[in-house]
């Protein structure tokens, strides 16, 4: 009876515990790897090839995946980039084909997701594509397991740690739609300097073509003319 | 448990941050190798060492460092720009060896320092709510350094407009200068030769 009430008690008072699944944890030789939840930064993607990045998020998170494409170089229908982003298992949780997109899903498993980037469809040149992803998790942490020790600990201390944590979860989301404009502002500042370069280069090469054109044009009209004399004076 | 990504074994793989200036920006690598016999990636790579280069946007050089397989590197950015973090391993293994890769675990923090492990070092709740404070406020500080490095650019893009609608101006007159003055000497040019050649 006793083994059997043990059991019973492990069975109830287990999976109420843990909300997530942890991974292999120190088991192997070396310690993991650990990093952030959230990465911004750009990738230079040759034509014709694909990128991927793999992110590491726990279950019940919400991950943002948000791209934009800030330069394109090369022979290529339109600035078009195709990101996709595939979970642990396989299944592919969401794609999309256009110069500034977004990608947010919940995670329903732990694992590592496959974020891709493909450049197919551009040939003899390269795009410069801004990202910014990770993982974020609502309200996970004390509020759940504590509301009972909350009143046994130093309760202001608990309430500054309680507004410090609602105030970086605030700072976070301020980050990334920070994010967003900072995306925008990097390809406008490669429009910007295109545009200067492609104004002056043009432009001189355009002086220099009319002046070729006008001492071309003197030079085979005189041609044309002292062919003709020419043939006058025999005469 | 982190981010990874897949090179090649003498392939260079780069990563651009645009950084405000004084900006502090942390490293963290580890690389496996693929081992083609037990298909799957080895644990460690002893021997094998990566090139850690990091330019400037004057593509000037402020970090070339060759590490061992896991490394930590850190640099400060003195301008604010595009700044590529190029990683590539020092193998010597001939191209032929076709289906070796590596598998890069990257970890780059900008402008913060680690929170999670500090957190769970703290020995009481003090350290803890001191701990978090500081992360807050090293955060506030990056954004306050971002917002005057979005400043910067706002005034760069403005004076950049300014001069390229100057400049669309300036070689307008100058084109129609120039085509006007052709026109006159091609027929100056003509009559001249004309006269010369007494058909006039």
């Amino acid at each position: 009876h006793r083994m059997l009430l043990l059991v019973l008690l492990a069975l109830l008072l287990g999976p109420s515990g843990c909300p997530r699944t942890e991974p292999l944890s120190e088991s192997s030789q070396e310690p993991l790897f650990r990093g952030a939840d959230r990465y911004d930064f750009a990738v230079v993607i040759p034509g014709g090839s694909v990128e991927c990045f793999w992110q590491f998020a726990h279950q019940s998170g919400n991950f943002f995946f948000s791209y934009e494409v800030q330069r394109a170089t090369g022979i290529a229908n339109n600035r078009y980039i195709l990101a996709t982003a595939i979970d642990p298992n396989g299944f592919q949780l969401g794609a999309s084909q256009d110069v500034r997109g977004q990608i947010n899903f919940l995670t329903k498993e732990t694992g590592f997701y496959q974020l891709c980037l493909d450049n197919q469809q551009n040939h003899f040149g390269f795009m410069q594509v801004y990202l910014n992803f990770g993982v974020y998790y609502e309200g996970f942490n004390m509020e759940n397991e504590q509301p009972e020790e909350r009143k046994e600990l130093n309760s202001t201390l608990e309430a500054i740690e309680l507004s410090i944590t609602k105030l970086q979860i605030h700072i976070f989301h301020m980050w990334r739609f920070y994010n967003f404009a900072r995306m925008r502002k990097g390809s406008d500042s490669f429009l910007l300097e295109s545009n200067y370069n492609y104004v002056n280069w043009w432009s001189l090469a355009q002086s220099c073509v009319i002046v070729l054109s006008g001492v071309l044009q003197l030079y085979f009209l005189k041609r044309l003319f002292s062919v003709q004399t020419a043939g006058r004076q025999k005469c | 448990l982190a981010l990874y990504f897949h090179s090649g074994e003498r392939e260079e793989k780069c990563i651009i941050e645009d950084l405000p200036s004084d900006t502090l920006v942390i490293g963290n690598y580890k690389v496996q190798r693929w081992d083609i016999h037990r298909q799957e990636f080895l644990e460690s790579a002893p021997g094998l060492g990566m090139f850690v280069t990091v330019t400037t946007p004057d593509a000037e050089v402020l970090l070339s460092k060759l590490y061992g397989p896991q490394g930590t590197f850190s640099f400060t950015s003195s301008l604010s720009g595009e700044h590529a973090i190029c990683l590539q391993s020092n193998s010597t293994r001939f191209v032929a060896f076709a289906g070796s890769k590596l598998r890069i675990h990257l970890d780059i923090r900008v402008g913060e320092h680690f929170l999670e492990e500090s957190v769970v070092q703290a020995k009481d709740k003090v350290n803890e709510v001191n701990i978090r404070l500081e992360h807050l406020i090293e955060q506030i500080h990056h954004i306050s350094k971002e917002q005057n490095y979005e400043r910067e650019r706002e005034e760069k893009f403005r004076k950049t407009s300014e001069e390229t609608n100057s400049n669309i101006l300036w070689w307008a007159i100058v084109q129609t200068v120039i085509l006007i003055s052709i026109g006159i000497w091609q027929i100056k040019s003509l009559r001249d030769f004309f006269i010369s050649k007494k058909l006039v």
